[in-house]
């Protein structure tokens, strides 16, 4: 101890003399830590030492080190010296624990350094964080999408705003897009930015400055829950580091960094059912609709034009505009469609027309009727119909075509002809309105049928009563036959001579004259019935005889030669039976 | 006979007086004031009287008040009474090409459009007095031939007998098919300006097309008191809410 103790005053003046006083300290870069943080713990020593010896860091671990070094300099003559030991270490445990001493020779002389008390505690969310470039630009850069409306109808317009959030100190020279969000159920359109303006406002409660980087407005296109895809960004970021340049300013290290907005969802609401909605074609927003035509009166084959217009805000670009359903006789061209429409952060706005041009082929008074349109109101979330008006457009002139068909078609149906409107009757004939038809109606009937049934009776009557006449008509059929009968009895007296035609006049004066007398069917007409018949009728027998032989004499001289004076006889003798009859029936 | 003779002197009093009215109409219609000529015009028709030239004018008046479907329904109720009327042709004409997606009659083809101008060449009235005339003729011809006792007058009655038979019997036949077309048929005409036909009875069903104002469509059937099956001139078929419509 005496030793020691003059040994240390030897030195003190030995120091003074030449250097100052030996200083072996241990500093530690924070007293309490988290468990998954790291300490650093330096020896440091104003001399030359050997023999370090470091403690034995119980309960902790050696990541890093001993790594050693040596600064000397020389200030304005005087000589600084530094040596220094450290050692990274990790710790094991929580708790509180000491880091021991160290030793060092210095001349022979040890020198201690004294304990120092470290706090473990649990793990810490950030280690190591506040030098780290990359924790800072964690938590000072945020790119963020905001959603105008995230419960919107179908084809109701949102807008979506890209905004990089970044705290005061940090400088960002560059921005490259990497993946720009595609809007797959969305019809989207980008409003372009020209000058991107830094801004003041506050994200979670703090002050921060902002870039507005991207403006998009989306018309859901689905029912349903859709995601909004995220925008990634690559940063190049200027961060204030702990190191400060030759004047004092901190010296601004630079980083890269990628950022991305979130995923976004939102719940488009389909649009309300109605079955009683005509003509939707799906359009949603305000909306006016106006139908005008150019002119009301023209000739035909001049051309008119009708201006069909929608103004509003809403999906302008994504709904069927109302169709014009006119006569066949109005020739339609294809509507030219104009659009007007400035998109906006609030949608798309402005208006679309389609232009008719109609030119009539036949003169008339046309009616253009009241056309309707249907869309969704997202204010009163109603549906709402907008009709024009009807008016008429008045076509004179005398029909105009280039078409000369010839058909053999009936005149009424011709329509190659020139069809002109008629003028008003001046003079009628007026009859009743009967709404039964003659035709078909038991008048007509009896008026028709009378004559057949008539005809019919007047026929039935006659013929009977003729029936019931039946011997007058006898009589004249037999004085008919009797009128025969001397008919071909002269015939034969002027045929006298001439054999053949004499006998057969003869024969037939006789068979008329016995028809006269005896209704005989001629089938029955043989000799024997004609002398039964005249025996019955109480002719004597002489008479038959003479009869039959005169019959015979008949057929006998178409054979054999005659002579005129058998004619004669012949004559006479037929008269003389026939008279002979007569008296004898009457 | 002397109560006849009275009833038509008074019936053609009443024509006199209704004939006045027309003139009256026609005059407000000349002066452009249509909607009193079709009063007047009415007027005539409820009292039971009219005439093709009364529904010519009353079609006009319509038109010209711009009554394109009550314009095109007295044409066509002309028309039903007096068919083949040159002027209510002409005009229905003029009128059917203002209609919105008017219908050409596609399929009427040439013989039975000859084949209607025939049944309707006279009026039905006209047809059934000839039936009975050449029915009358042609019994008394026969009734000649049956009494007559030379061949020769007995050979020409009964040649004019037959062929008197022939023509009333066809006469008949005309007679029945224009009796059967305006009895078994029953048209209409659109009044409202565009109606949706539906495939079923009801108006859920899906709509199959649309007809437009001033359409004449022939009446099948109908159901439930306020529907109709209907048929347009080129065939289409559906069914329709029976007050959007007025049957000629």
């Amino acid at each position: 101890m005496n030793y020691k103790y003059f040994l240390n005053i030897i030195l003190l003046f030995f120091n003074l003399a030449v250097t100052s006083q030996i200083i072996f300290e241990s500093n530690v870069s924070k007293k309490s830590l988290g468990i998954n943080e790291r300490l650093r713990v330096e020896f440091t020593l104003n001399e030359d030492g050997d023999n370090f010896k470091p403690p034995s860091f119980k309960n902790f671990k050696v990541v890093g080190g001993p790594s050693q070094s040596i600064k000397n300099s020389w200030v304005n003559g005087k000589r600084s010296y530094r040596k220094s030991y450290t050692y990274f270490l990790s710790p094991i445990k929580i708790g509180s624990f000491e880091i021991g001493q160290a030793k060092i020779e210095v001349k022979e002389e040890v020198y201690k350094t004294s304990p120092i008390n470290i706090k473990v505690l649990s793990a810490v969310k950030n280690p190591n964080k506040e030098n780290d470039p990359n924790y800072i630009s964690d938590t000072e850069v945020y790119l963020v999408s905001e959603v105008s409306n995230s419960n919107p109808y179908l084809n109701e317009g949102v807008s979506v705003v890209h905004k990089l959030y970044f705290s005061s100190n940090i400088g960002i020279t560059n921005w490259r897009e990497l993946s720009s969000p595609r809007y797959a159920d969305f019809w989207s359109q980008n409003i372009s930015i020209e000058n991107y303006s830094i801004e003041d406002g506050i994200y979670n409660n703090k002050a921060y400055r902002y870039v507005t980087l991207k403006k998009t407005v989306l018309y859901p296109q689905k029912n349903g829950e859709l995601t909004i895809e995220p925008l990634s960004l690559d940063l190049t970021l200027q961060l204030p580091t702990n190191r400060r340049d030759f004047f004092g300013q901190r010296i601004m290290g630079s980083s890269q960094k990628i950022v991305t907005s979130g995923d976004k969802k939102i719940n488009v609401k389909p649009l309300p059912k109605n079955n009683e909605l005509q003509n939707f074609g799906g359009a949603v927003g305000s909306f006016n609709f106006t139908l005008n035509s150019s002119k009301t009166k023209l000739s035909v084959s001049e051309a008119l034009e009708l201006k069909l217009e929608i103004n509003g805000q809403g999906n302008l670009k994504l709904f069927q505009l109302p169709e014009l359903n006119l006569s066949s006789s109005l020739e339609v061209y294809q509507p030219e469609r104009e659009e007007k429409i400035s998109t906006s952060i609030i949608g798309m706005a402005g208006s679309v027309r389609d232009l008719y041009t109609i030119v009539p082929s036949k003169p008339g008074r046309y009616k253009i009727p009241k056309i309707s349109f249907t869309y969704f109101d997202i204010d009163s979330e109603s549906y709402k119909i907008i009709s024009s008006k009807e008016f008429t457009i008045d076509v004179s002139g005398k029909e105009w075509s280039n078409e000369s068909v010839k058909t053999n078609n009936f005149k009424i149906n011709s329509k190659s002809k020139t069809v002109a409107f008629l003028p008003f009757k001046t003079k009628t004939t007026l009859t009743k309105i009967r709404k039964n038809f003659f035709f078909n109606s038991s008048f007509f009937w009896t008026l028709f049928l009378a004559p057949f049934i008539i005809t019919l009776l007047i026929i039935i009557i006659l013929t009977n009563y003729s029936k019931d006449k039946g011997k007058y008509s006898n009589n004249d059929l037999l004085l008919q036959a009797k009128k025969l009968a001397k008919k071909h009895l002269s015939e034969a007296k002027s045929n006298l001579g001439r054999k053949e035609d004499f006998y057969e006049s003869l024969d037939r004066a006789l068979h008329n004259y016995l028809k006269s007398i005896i209704s005989l069917e001629n089938s029955n007409y043989t000799k024997n019935n004609i002398t039964i018949e005249l025996e019955k009728r109480q002719v004597p027998k002489a008479i038959t005889l003479s009869l039959n032989k005169l019959f015979k004499n008949c057929e006998m001289a178409r054979y054999t030669p005659i002579t005129n004076v058998e004619m004669k006889s012949d004559y006479t003798k037929a008269i003389e039976i026939i008279s002979q009859i007569d008296k004898e029936i009457n | 006979m002397k109560n006849f003779l009275l009833f038509t002197l008074i019936l053609n009093l009443s024509f006199s007086q209704e004939k006045d009215i027309f003139v009256t109409a026609n005059e407000r219609y000349n002066a452009g004031d249509f909607s009193l000529a079709i009063e007047k015009y009415h007027e005539i028709l409820i009292n039971g009287n009219h005439s093709s030239d009364l529904y010519f004018n009353l079609g006009n008046a319509y038109y010209k008040v711009d009554s394109l479907a009550s314009a095109i329904y007295y044409y066509e109720k002309g028309l039903k009474f007096y068919p083949n009327n040159a002027d209510l042709i002409q005009n229905l004409q003029y009128l059917n090409n203002l209609i919105i997606n008017n219908i050409d009659p596609v399929n009427v083809d040439v013989l039975s459009n000859k084949a209607n101008y025939i049944y309707n060449y006279f009026s039905l009235d006209y047809w059934s007095i000839l039936c009975i005339i050449l029915g009358t003729v042609s019994s008394f011809l026969f009734l000649l031939y049956y009494f007559s006792r030379s061949s020769k007058i007995k050979r020409i009655t009964f040649t004019l007998f037959v062929l008197s038979y022939i023509m009333t019997s066809s006469i008949l036949f005309i007679s029945f098919q224009n009796y059967n077309s305006r009895t078994d048929f029953q048209y209409a005409i659109v009044f409202d300006q565009s109606i949706d036909v539906n495939l079923e009875p009801n108006s859920n069903s899906e709509v199959l097309f649309k007809i437009y104002e001033g359409t004449k469509l022939e009446i099948i059937e109908d159901f439930d008191n306020d529907w109709l099956k209907i048929k347009l001139r080129d065939g289409q078929i559906g069914w329709i809410i029976k007050n959007k419509l007025k049957i000629i």
